[in-house]
C-alpha cells in the first residue's frame, strides 16, 4: 500500500524534474571554422539567393550585411535553427551570427520582411 | 532509369532546338572558405527548371525549305512520351508530354507556310495532335488517333496568323491536357511585328494527386515559382516586352496574369495588329491566349502573377528584374 | 497406427525433438520471408505501386512559428515535397530530411504569423503528388515544458481530477449516517457510475480512432488495453482478497480492498482523461473554457462517491482515504502533463483502453459482490434497490457529463 503511494509520488516528482530541465544546460561551443558572407542587396542574398551546403556539425559564422543602395531595412532568420528575426539592419550595418549546423536536414533562410528574399541551407556530405 | 531518360531527352532537346541562350538556373553552392561539401541537385528538378526557362525564349522554326511561291515548307518532329517530371520542388508528376517535357516545343512559323509534322506516339495509349488553326478535316487530330508506336504526318497551311496552341485530342481530353500534352503554335504575320524582347508563357495547373477534380499546383512553363525563385526574368528598362500568353489550365475555368507597375496592350489571340485593350490584368478561359506588349520605365523588381491569388500562392508567381 | 507404436511414444519425445517441433515452423516462416523479399517479389511480378501515407501527428504553435511532426505511415518510403498552409505554398525547414523510410518521422518548421483562435489547414504534398492534410480548428499557443507551464498543467489536473475525488470522499460520514439497508443502494450506485465511466472512456477512444493512421491498428490497441487491464486487475483483486480470506476462487474483496480496486480503476480512467484534457489543449482542438473545467470538477466529484461505497460498513482512517484519493485522482495530473508536453495518439488509445478495462473489471467485482448465494449477477442487480441505485448512478453521471460536452 505504502509502496504504491510512494511510487506514485516518486513518479510525479521525477516527471516534474525531467520536464523542468528540458532544454537546459548549454555547453561552451568551439569557435567557428567557416565564414559565410550574406550580402543583402536589391532584395536578394548575394544577388541570387544561393543554396548553401554545409557539413553536419560544422560551426559557421554568418556575416549578414545590408548593402542596399537605397534606404531599405533587412533582417535575417533561419527557420528551424534558433536564428530568429532580430532587429533590422540599415544599409551599411552588419551582424554576425554563429550557428552549429545540425546533423542533417534542409533549412530555409529568409529576410523576415521581404517575400522571396531567401534560399535554402542544406546539410550535405554525410 | 526514367530520370536518366528524361535527362537524355532534355539534353537532346537542347541540342536539337535552335538555341537562344539564357542563363542557366542559378542553383549554385557558395564556396566561401574551407571545403564545402558537394551539393547534389535532383536531376528531375534541374531538367524541369531549365525547360521552363528555355521555353520562355526558345522557338522551334522546324527544318525550313524555301518554296517557289516565296513561302516555306517547315517540317517538325514531335514525339509523345510518358515521363516523370518535377512540377514543384520535391513533387513529381507522371506526365504525358510532347518531346519529353511540359509544355511541348513552341512551333513557330509565318502565315502561309506549309507545315508538316511527323508525329510519333511513344506512349502506351493512343494520342494525337490537334492544332488550333484553319485546316482540312483529316488534319484535325480528332478522328485520326495515333496508336502507340505509330507515326502520323500532319500537313496544313499555317493560317490565320496569331497565337495558337496544339494539344492532344484523345478522350478524355481534359485528362490528356491535364497530364501535359500541349504546346504553343505561333504563326507570325507576313509583315513582322515590331522588334521586341519576346517571351512565351504557358499557364497551366497540375493535378498531382490525380483526383481529376482540382489542381495542386499552378505554373508558368511547367515549374512552380520558377520565375520568382529560380530565375527572375531579366529585362531592360524601356525595352518593348512581348509576352505570348497561353492558358492551358484544366479544372479551373479561368486563369489570369497581372503585371505590377506596368500596363500592357492586349492583342487577343494575336490575330490583329491593333491592340484592343490597355490594362494590367487579363483573365482568360481555357484554351484562350493573347499577346501582351509593355515596357518597364523604372528599374527594379516587379512581380507578375495570376490575380487568382490562390493560384499565385500555389506556384503561379514570377518577377521581372528590370535593369537600367 | 498400431497400439504398440503408440505405447512406444508414450514416454515422450526427446528435448531436441521438442525444440525442433517448436522452432521448425518458425524457421520455415523465416525462410519463406527471406525468399519472398530477396527474389519472390520479382518472381511473382507484383507491380508494387505503394500508396504514400503521411501522418501529421502533432502541430506545435509557437510565436510566429509553426512546427509539424510528421511520420511516414505508408507501406514504403516517401519524400516530403511541399508544405501548403491554407492552400498556399510555404517555405519550410525539415530535419532530419525529406526522404522518409517506413515509420520514420520528420520535423517541419515554418515561419508563419498565425493568429490565436483561427482555424488552419496544413497539407503536405509528398513526392508523388499526394496530399496529406490535417485541420486545426482553433490555433492556440502550444505550452512549452517550463516550470511554470508544468505547474499550470499540474494545477489543472489537480483541479479537474484530484480535488474533486477528495471532495467526493468527504461524503463518508453522510453515507455512514444513512440506514444500513441503504448499503445496497450505494454499491449499486457505484456500479452505475463506473459503467458510465467505462463506456465514456471507450467513447473517448473512438474519437481518437477517427484520426489515427491505419498503421497503428487503433481498435486493437484499445482492445489490448482493455484485455490487459481487465485481467491484470483481476489478478491484483485476487491477491488483495486472497491475503484476507485465503480462498482464491470465491474471493470477494470487501472494505478497503474493494475500495482500493475501485480507486485504481478510476485512477486509470482519470489518466486517460488527463491525457485527453492536456492533449485537447495542445492540439488546439478545444480551447479549455472555464465552463468545461467546472464541468469536469462536478463530474469527477461523483468518482469519490464511487470509491467510498465499500467503506460505509467498515473502518477507514484518514490515511486510507488519502491513499484512495491519490490513487483515484492523482493520475489526472500525470495524464495532463503527458498530454500537454508529449502527446501521442496511439499512446492515448492504449491508455484509454487500459482505463476502460480497469473500470469494467471493477464493475465485475462489485456486481459479483451483489449476488447472494448462487444467484446470477444480472438477477441480483435487478432487485429494486440495486436497480434503482445503478440507474441513479448512471443518470447522475449523464447529467454531470452534459456540463463537459463543449
Amino acid at each position: 500500500m505504502k509502496r504504491i503511494v510512494l511510487t506514485l509520488i516518486f513518479g510525479l516528482a521525477l516527471a516534474g524534474a525531467a520536464m523542468a530541465f528540458v532544454g537546459r544546460g548549454k555547453e561552451k561551443e568551439p569557435p567557428p571554422t567557416r565564414t559565410v558572407v550574406m550580402s543583402m542587396k536589391e532584395y536578394t542574398f548575394n544577388g541570387e539567393n544561393p543554396t548553401l551546403a554545409f557539413k553536419p556539425g560544422e560551426r559557421v559564422r554568418f556575416i549578414i550585411k545590408n548593402d542596399e543602395p537605397t534606404p531599405v531595412k533587412h533582417n535575417f532568420r533561419i527557420v528551424g535553427m534558433d536564428v530568429p528575426c532580430e532587429r533590422e539592419l540599415l544599409p551599411g550595418e552588419r551582424r554576425e551570427i554563429v550557428v552549429t549546423i545540425p546533423s542533417s536536414g534542409e533549412f530555409a533562410y529568409t529576410c523576415c520582411t521581404h517575400p522571396g528574399m531567401g534560399g535554402k541551407l542544406v546539410v550535405a556530405g554525410r | 532509369m526514367p530520370s536518366r531518360r528524361i535527362l537524355g531527352v532534355g539534353l537532346l532537346g537542347a541540342a536539337a532546338l535552335a538555341a537562344l541562350l539564357v542563363g542557366p538556373a542559378r542553383i549554385t553552392a557558395q564556396r566561401p572558405q574551407g571545403e564545402p561539401p558537394a551539393l547534389t541537385i535532383n536531376p528531375l528538378a534541374r531538367v524541369a527548371r531549365d525547360h521552363a526557362i528555355r521555353t520562355l525564349t526558345e522557338f522551334d522554326y522546324g527544318k525550313a525549305t524555301d518554296l517557289r511561291d516565296g513561302t516555306s515548307l517547315r517540317e517538325y518532329w514531335i514525339e509523345a512520351k510518358h515521363v516523370e517530371v518535377e512540377v514543384a520542388p520535391g513533387v513529381r508528376f507522371p506526365a504525358w508530354t510532347f518531346n519529353g517535357a511540359i509544355p511541348g516545343p513552341t512551333i513557330r512559323c509565318t502565315e502561309g507556310d506549309s507545315i508538316r509534322i511527323y508525329f510519333t506516339n511513344h506512349g502506351t495509349m493512343p494520342h494525337s495532335m490537334h492544332f488550333h488553326g484553319i485546316h482540312r478535316a483529316g488534319m484535325d487530330g480528332v478522328f485520326e488517333q495515333v496508336a502507340p508506336g505509330q507515326t502520323f504526318i500532319y500537313e496544313f497551311r499555317a493560317e490565320p496568323f496569331g497565337l495558337h496552341v496544339y494539344h492532344c485530342h484523345t478522350m478524355p481530353v481534359k485528362m490528356h491536357i491535364a497530364r501535359g500534352l500541349f504546346g504553343v503554335f505561333l504563326v507570325d504575320p507576313k509583315q513582322p511585328r515590331p522588334k521586341a524582347r519576346e517571351m512565351v508563357m504557358v499557364m497551366n495547373g497540375f493535378d498531382t494527386d490525380l483526383n481529376g477534380e482540382d489542381n495542386e499546383f499552378y505554373t508558368v512553363n511547367g515549374y512552380a515559382n520558377v520565375f520568382f525563385r529560380d530565375y527572375p526574368i531579366p529585362v531592360k528598362a524601356g525595352e518593348l516586352q512581348r509576352v505570348y500568353l497561353v492558358n492551358m489550365t484544366e479544372f479551373d475555368p479561368v486563369n489570369s496574369m497581372h503585371t505590377h507597375a506596368a500596363f500592357f496592350h492586349v492583342y487577343p489571340t494575336g490575330t490583329s495588329l491593333t491592340p484592343s485593350l490597355y490594362t494590367d490584368t487579363i483573365t482568360m478561359g481555357q484554351g484562350e491566349r493573347a499577346i501582351l506588349e509593355f515596357r518597364y520605365p523604372y528599374p527594379g523588381r516587379y512581380l507578375f502573377h495570376a490575380h487568382q491569388n490562390e493560384f499565385a500562392e500555389l506556384g503561379w508567381l514570377g518577377q521581372f528584374d528590370v535593369k537600367p | 497406427m498400431t497400439p504398440r507404436r503408440r505405447q512406444e511414444q508414450a514416454p515422450g519425445p526427446s528435448a531436441a525433438r521438442v525444440w525442433l517441433a517448436g522452432l521448425g515452423p518458425l524457421l520455415l516462416v523465416g525462410a519463406m520471408t527471406w525468399w519472398f523479399l530477396s527474389s519472390g517479389v520479382a518472381w511473382l511480378r507484383l507491380g508494387s505501386v505503394p500508396i504514400e501515407k503521411l501522418a501529421i501527428e502533432r502541430i506545435i504553435f509557437r510565436p510566429q512559428e509553426v512546427v509539424l511532426k510528421v511520420r511516414n505511415v505508408g507501406p514504403g518510403p516517401l519524400s516530403v515535397g511541399q508544405l501548403l498552409v491554407n492552400d498556399a505554398m510555404w517555405d519550410f525547414s525539415i530535419t532530419p530530411g525529406r526522404e522518409l523510410g517506413r515509420m520514420k518521422g520528420a520535423t517541419l518548421s515554418i515561419a508563419y504569423d498565425w493568429l490565436q483562435g483561427e482555424p488552419y489547414v496544413f497539407t503536405i504534398v509528398s513526392g508523388t503528388g499526394l496530399r496529406h492534410t490535417r485541420h486545426v480548428e482553433i490555433a492556440t499557443m502550444t505550452p512549452v515544458a517550463s516550470p511554470r507551464s508544468f505547474l499550470l498543467f499540474g494545477a489543472l489536473g489537480a483541479y479537474v481530477g484530484l480535488i474533486p475525488v477528495f471532495l467526493g470522499l468527504l461524503w463518508l460520514p453522510f453515507l455512514r449516517a444513512m440506514p444500513r439497508a441503504w448499503m445496497d443502494f450505494w454499491l449499486s450506485l457505484t456500479i452505475g457510475l463506473l459503467l458510465f465511466l467505462g463506456v465514456d472512456t471507450l467513447k473517448e477512444s473512438f474519437e481518437i480512432l477517427g484520426r489515427v493512421p491505419q498503421y497503428w491498428n487503433g481498435v486493437m490497441l484499445v482492445a489490448l488495453g482493455v484485455v490487459g487491464a481487465f485481467f491484470s486487475l483481476n489478478g491484483i483483486g485476487r491477491a488483495l482478497a486472497g491475503s484476507a480470506s485465503g480462498s482464491g476462487a470465491l474471493a470477494r474483496p470487501s472494505g478497503m480492498g474493494l475500495a482500493l480496486l475501485i480507486a485504481i480503476g478510476i485512477g486509470l480512467h482519470n489518466l486517460g482523461e488527463g491525457l485527453a484534457i492536456g492533449a485537447a489543449y495542445t492540439l488546439g482542438e478545444v480551447a479549455l473554457g472555464s465552463f468545461l473545467i467546472v464541468g469536469f470538477t462536478l463530474h469527477n466529484t461523483t468518482e469519490g462517491l464511487a470509491i467510498l461505497s465499500p467503506l460505509v460498513g467498515g473502518k477507514a482512517n484518514f490515511r486510507d482515504l488519502a491513499i484512495l484519493g491519490l490513487l483515484g485522482g492523482g493520475p489526472t495530473i500525470l495524464g495532463a502533463w503527458a498530454g500537454a508536453f508529449t502527446y501521442s495518439d496511439p499512446l492515448s488509445l492504449a491508455f484509454l483502453g487500459i482505463g476502460a478495462g480497469a473500470i469494467f473489471q471493477v464493475v465485475r467485482v462489485l456486481a459479483r459482490g451483489r449476488a447472494e448465494g448462487g444467484e446470477p449477477v444480472i438477477e441480483s442487480l435487478s432487485r429494486p434497490r440495486n436497480a434503482a441505485g445503478l440507474l441513479a448512478g448512471f443518470i447522475v453521471m449523464y447529467a454531470t457529463s452534459l456540463l463537459v460536452t463543449g
